[in-house]
């Protein structure tokens, strides 16, 4: 776990991510959050969440919890951090910006308060296993 | 700390010495590491002095805090993007 985001590898394989973005999304898009998916050049891909008065807009740019689904060595890294909406990268203009750490903490504060994180690496770990039972038939015993 | 911002005769900036002071920087001079509890706690107490200068300060000087701090990070990203031009820093 880094200083603003929370991560997890687990050991599924799943070569498809697509369905699990689907899966992540689907679950907070439930709960009235506005999500969307951005694909990382690693081949794995990137869900992005947010809702108002939890997320702020600096520069017309909305932050966002965005959750990065990738494959690792035996498995899948899960990632949840503060970045901006749709966005992989976070805009230089944003990141030279004094007060930006300040920012970023209050936003990953709020985040960590409703346990967003924890949530969103618990629903992509869950949608990783199925999809990788669903892979291999494996069954859980 | 009711200190004077400038030198009464040769009209420089003090700022820089008090910062030298502070408990908060000498933790990071040092070790010259900062770990993730120093940041966080950092941020916290920047965004809890802020708010409390946001309280204390009538409109007109609320005003005026708001051109500094603002002209402050301006100043503070020229020299950032000054010192990755010159590769002391990664972009």
């Amino acid at each position: 776990m880094g200083t603003f985001n929370s991560s997890r590898t687990v050991p599924y394989i799943v070569e498809d991510l697509a369905p699990v973005a689907q899966d992540v999304m689907r679950h907070f898009e439930q709960q009235d959050f506005e999500v969307t998916e951005t694909p990382i050049p690693t081949g794995g891909v990137q869900v992005s969440i947010r809702r108002g008065g939890t997320f702020k807009a600096i520069i017309g740019l909305r932050t966002a919890l965005n959750i990065k689904i990738e494959p690792v060595a035996n498995g899948s890294s899960v990632e949840a951090g503060v970045g901006i909406f749709g966005q992989q990268a976070i805009p230089t203009a944003i990141t030279l910006l004094v007060f930006w750490p300040v920012i970023i903490a209050q936003v990953w504060n709020m985040a960590q308060e409703a346990k967003l994180d924890e949530e969103a690496l618990r629903v992509a770990e869950e949608s990783l296993k199925a999809h990788s039972e669903v892979a291999t038939g494996a069954t859980e015993r | 700390m009711d200190r004077p911002w400038f030198d009464q005769d040769t009209g420089t900036l003090l700022l820089d010495e008090y910062v030298l002071e502070r408990d908060s920087y000498r933790r990071i001079i040092e070790d010259e590491l900062i770990t993730d509890a120093e940041l966080v706690e950092q941020t916290q107490r920047v965004a809890s002095l802020l708010q409390r200068l946001e309280e204390v300060l009538s409109p007109e000087a609320k005003s005026l805090a708001t051109e500094v701090l603002c002209e402050l990070a301006v100043l503070n990203a020229l020299q950032v993007k000054r010192l990755q031009a010159a590769s002391v820093i990664p972009q």
